[in-house]
């Protein structure tokens, strides 16, 4: 296909056309394009939440856990634990990393909560199922990086998230 | 001040976006580009709002956003590039009845735009009878004829 060039002209007209400017705006309006596009895929993809870069699946001895890497201002997520062959769970979340977050929700329902060593811990009773799943729902109260180690039955899960304004 | 950043972010960001866009795609409104700003306007009032519905809220925000665009009214008017930088310059594309298509192409606008105009404002029939069409700031085709 034949490249048409950008024309200049000589006119009598009493108007500051400004032509180079002209081109740099459509060079900047061609790179603004190509970025919305490329916003608009990585937000299909979980750059801001809910997606394959945002999904987050960790499983250790018997352990499995899942969130949100990418979390919104007051959006609220679920931190899905799911504890095989343990009749009771205790499961420890860091103070600082709470501070950051509202609990709205912790399901089961019926657990112990308990403070200690800059440490808020719920204990849970599962009985002799295979699998108990443990859903804590937050709403994130800060923006910026959170990050936080929290304890299910003394092992150690590293938990990081990112929260957009 | 948390609701003068988010007035200000807001306000960047869209100014920035339609910049982006370009000056046609604002004057060729149509009643679907009505809807879609309708939602744009409701998606933003959410976000400039959050869970504080409270009319001082309201009144704050609102005077927050006449402020920062009067602040650019002020700008623009002092410094010419960056009026020229947010408004952009008219454009010629028509020049003695010869459409100059490397120019149309760039702004996104077509021979029946132009002539749409032409018969809009003067009652013109060919292009020939056109001297300059020029696409103005604001996204409309103004017509000198011959």
């Amino acid at each position: 296909m034949k490249r048409i060039g950008v024309e200049r002209i000589e006119h009598s007209l009493e108007l500051e056309e400004k032509l180079d400017q002209q081109l740099k705006g459509w060079m900047v309006q061609k790179i603004g394009r190509v970025l919305i596009g490329i916003i608009i895929l990585l937000t299909a993809l979980g750059l801001f939440g809910s997606g394959l870069l945002s999904n987050k699946k960790i499983k250790k001895n018997g352990t499995s856990l899942q969130y949100e890497r990418f979390l919104r201002y007051e959006k609220e997520m679920d931190v899905q634990w799911t504890i095989a062959g343990q009749e009771e769970i205790q499961i420890r979340i860091p103070l600082q990393y709470l501070d950051r977050f509202k609990v709205e929700k912790v399901v089961p329902e019926g657990y112990e909560t308990a403070t200690a060593n800059g440490y808020v811990s719920y204990t849970f009773k599962s009985g002799k199922t295979t699998e108990t799943p443990v859903h804590f729902y937050l709403n994130p109260q800060k923006t910026g990086n959170v990050t936080g180690e929290w304890l299910v039955n003394k092992q150690r899960f590293q938990l990081r998230h990112f929260i957009y304004p | 001040m948390e609701l003068i950043l988010r007035g200000a972010a807001l306000y960047l960001f869209l100014l920035l976006l339609f910049r982006v866009l370009g000056k046609r795609s604002l004057a060729e409104t149509t009643t679907f580009d009505f809807v879609l700003l309708l939602i744009i306007g409701e998606a933003t009032q959410q976000a400039l709002l959050g869970n504080d519905f409270s009319t001082t809220n309201a009144l704050v925000l609102i005077t927050v956003l006449m402020g920062i665009d009067l602040a650019f009214v002020k700008l623009k008017g002092k410094y010419k590039k960056l009026d020229r930088l947010l408004e952009g310059t008219p454009l010629i594309l028509v020049d003695h009845g010869k459409p100059l298509k490397g120019r149309m192409k760039e702004a996104k606008v077509d021979t029946e735009d132009i002539l749409e105009a032409a018969r809009i404002s003067h009652g013109l029939e060919q292009m020939h009878q056109i001297k300059y069409a020029v696409l103005e700031r604001d996204g409309q085709i103004s017509i000198i004829p011959s």
